[in-house]
């Protein structure tokens, strides 16, 4: 707009007669929810949602599995189940990041890019390096159990973490710990038990970080 | 203390949602006019003027993007603008305490 108008032929701007302090209050106020919410990547129902899906994906693969012996991991019609949740996961989240984004450009938008591949490359990493323990005739209970399960819940907390550290937020640094502690414990309760705890533990986690951003959303 | 207190450039309402809005953002970002225009509701023509008064005060910047002619010009608040956003709750607030 530098250069672009000319002060002297724009119109008399609107809105510029007697306004109350405490009307102003209460459209600072309002103004300020409303930005809040619309700029809000990470809703309370996305948030929901998620947790909804992490349960029916971990739940899905601990019921597929449990009575398994030897254990020899989730059947393709599982999988195939659990890729159709994830993509409508990703697609739902990715909808939401949008609509929040849209418009938005400068340093945010590129630290999120940036936050993208720190957590996106290491969590493929995973899958790759789960071909190579198969390749290496690694035990299902270990390729399609205990590290299959565990494994990303290591890698992205990690990077989660070190992320939020580098970023000074505190209480996602914190979020990102307690995905790797919940990671390391699950793998102690074995192959198929693996996905029952991590399913529980990813559905509470979820919910209870929608519920503080609901309760975050209606204090703003 | 009384309303004569409040930085006239805020206390007006289509600047004032202008300036609350912009301020939600992260210092560093800046937000195109459409949706801009679109959170506010403003007609294109008294945006720009609202804008411009804030521009010429020095409480925000705006830039045309070349890389993405489609989206037009993009605007952020400046350091200024944030500091005088908040300069102007603090007196509200103790205009309505007041004080």
């Amino acid at each position: 707009m530098n250069g672009t108008h000319d002060v002297s032929s724009t119109p008399p701007a609107a809105g510029d007669d007697h306004f109350e302090p405490g009307d102003a209050a209460a459209l600072l106020a309002s103004t300020r929810r409303d930005a809040r919410r619309s700029f809000e990547q990470r809703t309370p129902l996305v948030s929901l949602f998620s947790a909804v899906v992490v349960l029916a994906v971990y739940g899905t693969l601990w019921l597929s599995v449990r009575h398994q012996d030897p254990y020899v991991g989730p059947s393709p019609a599982v999988i195939g189940w659990v890729y159709g949740i994830v993509a409508v996961s990703v697609v739902a989240s990715l909808t939401a990041y949008r609509r929040a984004t849209h418009g938005v450009r400068g340093q945010s938008r590129r630290e999120d890019a940036l936050a993208g591949l720190a957590v996106g490359v290491p969590w493929i990493a995973v899958y790759v390096f789960d071909g190579a323990l198969k390749a290496n005739g690694f035990d299902n209970a270990i390729v399609y159990g205990v590290f299959d399960a565990a494994g990303p819940w290591l890698v992205v907390g990690t990077a989660m973490a070190a992320l939020a550290a580098g970023r000074g937020q505190r209480t996602t640094m914190v979020a990102g710990l307690a995905v790797v502690v919940a990671g390391t414990v699950a793998a102690f309760f074995g192959p198929a038990g693996c996905w029952g705890v991590l399913g529980v533990a990813g559905f509470v986690g979820l919910l209870v970080l929608a519920v503080s951003q609901y309760v975050r959303l209606r204090r703003a | 203390m009384t309303d004569d207190a409040l930085d006239p450039l805020i206390h007006a309402p289509a600047r004032l949602r202008i300036v609350v809005t912009l301020a939600a953002l992260r210092e560093g970002d800046s937000l195109s006019f459409p949706r801009l225009q679109r959170m506010l509701g403003l007609t294109p023509g008294n945006l720009i003027t609202h804008l411009r008064k804030l521009e010429d005060a020095g409480y925000l910047v705006t830039e045309k993007s070349d890389a993405r002619p489609s989206n037009g010009t993009s605007v952020a608040l400046t350091r200024a603008g944030r500091l005088a956003l908040d300069d102007y709750t603090a007196t509200l607030r103790a205009i309505l305490d007041g004080v």
